[in-house]
C-alpha cells in the first residue's frame, strides 16, 4: 500500500506440513510500515511472527542520511521465541522476550 | 524477512571482531577485477579469507565470462580453496549460461561464500523471454535450469531441476507457474520446525509445484497470491498458501 509518505505491506503465509502421521499447521505474518518525513529521513515499523519456527520480532528503525551518505540510525528491537541459545527448549513464539536498542552512526566520505 | 534471526551454530558471535575489505576496479564495458579480504578474531580461532574475482565481456557485453578464486585459513584447521567460473549469454529474447563451483573439503566458509564444502556443482540455465504484445500478454518468460552437485568422489548430493513459465500481462499484472523436481541425498539427519521434526538421512525424490499472481505494481494497493505444494517419496508433504498486500 502506497499512500503519500506512508508505504506499508503485510504478508501472511499458511503452511500445512505433513510428516508421517503428524500434521503441523503454521502461520507466518510479516508486516512493515515506512513513513518518510523527507526522502532521507524515515521511520520503519516491522512486526514478524512465525509459528513454524516459533519466533517473532518487533522492530522500529529510524534513520537520517546526510552529507556524503553519512547515516545516523536508532534501532529498537524486541524478539521472542526460540533463538539460537534456546533452540528446541519447547518455548512458544511469544516466550523469552528480549529487548535491544542500538544507536549507530556511519560517516560517509569520498576522496574524489 | 526474518530480521534478527540466524541459523544455529552461526560460528560468529557479537564478541568477535570482523573486518571486510573490498576493492574493485571497473574498466568499462562490464570488465572488472577485484579483491576481497575477510578476517575474524575473537571467541574462536583466528580466521582469514581472501579472494580475487573478475569479469570479461565480449559481443557488446552479451557474452560474459566471470569467476573468482578464494582461499581460507583458520588457526588449527589448515587452508582450503574454492573456485567459481560463469559463462553467460544475454540478449533481448534469449539468455543462457553455465556455472561451475568447486569447493575443497578444507575450505572454511564461516563468513559466507558457500553453505556446503567438499562439493562440485554445475548449473545450466536458459530462458526465452519474447515480447508478445497481444491484447492480453505483454511478455512471456519461459525458463529452465539443471543444478547438479556431487561430492568429490562423484556421488550425488542433489539434482535440482526448474521448469517455469510466467507472463507479464498488458496491465502489468504477473502470473507464474513453476515445477521443481529434485533428487536429494541427505547425508546426515537434520531438524526443522524449531527442532520438532527430524528429517532422517536418506534418498528423497521431490516434486514441488508453485503458482502465483501479482497485481500491477506502483498502485495505491498492490497484492500477491501464491500457492505451493510439494511432496517427497519419504512421506513428507507440504502445502503453503501466501498472500500479501
Amino acid at each position: 500500500m502506497n499512500v503519500g509518505r506512508l508505504a506499508a505491506s503485510v504478508y501472511y503465509e499458511l503452511t500445512n506440513l505433513r510428516y508421517a502421521t503428524r500434521i503441523f499447521v503454521a502461520h507466518r505474518l510479516s508486516s512493515r510500515a515506512t513513513y518518510s518525513y523527507t526522502p532521507l529521513a524515515r521511520t520503519t515499523l516491522i512486526i514478524e511472527a512465525n509459528t513454524l519456527t516459533l519466533r517473532s520480532i518487533a522492530q522500529i528503525v529510524s534513520s537520517y542520511t546526510f552529507g556524503a551518505l553519512s547515516t545516523i540510525s536508532l534501532v529498537l528491537s524486541e524478539s521472542s521465541g526460540q533463538q539460537i541459545l534456546n533452540l528446541g527448549d519447547g518455548a512458544n513464539w511469544y516466550d523469552h522476550a528480549n529487548f535491544t536498542a542500538v544507536l549507530a552512526f556511519a560517516y560517509g566520505f569520498t576522496p574524489f | 524477512m526474518n530480521v534478527g534471526m540466524s541459523t544455529p551454530d552461526p560460528r560468529v558471535s557479537l564478541a568477535d571482531n570482523a573486518v571486510v575489505v573490498r576493492m574493485n576496479h571497473a574498466f568499462g564495458h562490464g570488465d572488472r577485477i577485484g579483491n576481497l579480504l575477510m578476517s575474524r578474531a575473537g571467541s574462536g580461532n583466528h580466521y582469514l579469507a581472501t579472494a580475487v574475482d573478475g569479469q570479461y565481456t565480449m559481443f557488446d557485453e552479451r557474452l560474459a565470462l566471470s569467476g573468482f578464486y578464494a582461499r581460507s585459513a583458520t588457526d588449527g584447521a589448515g587452508a582450503g580453496g574454492m573456485a567459481n567460473v560463469n559463462l553467460t549469454w544475454a540478449s533481448q529474447d534469449f539468455q543462457a549460461g553455465v556455472r561451475y563451483v568447486d569447493v575443497a573439503t578444507t575450505f572454511d566458509p564461516q563468513l559466507g561464500y558457500v553453505p556446503e564444502t567438499g562439493i562440485v556443482s554445475t548449473n545450466f540455465f536458459a530462458s526465452y523471454t519474447p515480447f508478445v504484445a497481444n491484447d492480453l500478454v505483454r511478455q512471456l518468460f519461459l525458463d529452465s535450469s539443471v543444478l547438479r552437485s556431487t561430492n568429490r568422489d562423484d556421488t550425488r548430493v542433489y539434482d535440482r531441476y526448474n521448469f517455469g513459465g510466467s507472463a507479464l500481462l498488458m496491465n502489468n499484472a504477473f502470473v507464474s507457474l513453476r515445477l521443481l523436481p529434485a533428487v536429494e541425498e541427505v547425508g546426515a539427519p537434520f531438524k526443522i520446525a524449531a527442532e520438532r521434526i527430524t528429517v532422517p538421512a536418506g534418498h528423497y525424490d521431490m516434486m514441488v509445484g508453485q503458482f502465483s499472481i501479482d497485481t500491477p505494481p506502483r498502485r495505491t494497493l498492490e497484492g500477491h497470491l501464491g500457492y505451493t505444494t510439494g511432496s517427497s517419496s519419504a512421506g513428507i508433504g507440504a502445502r503453503r498458501t501466501r498472500a500479501s498486500a
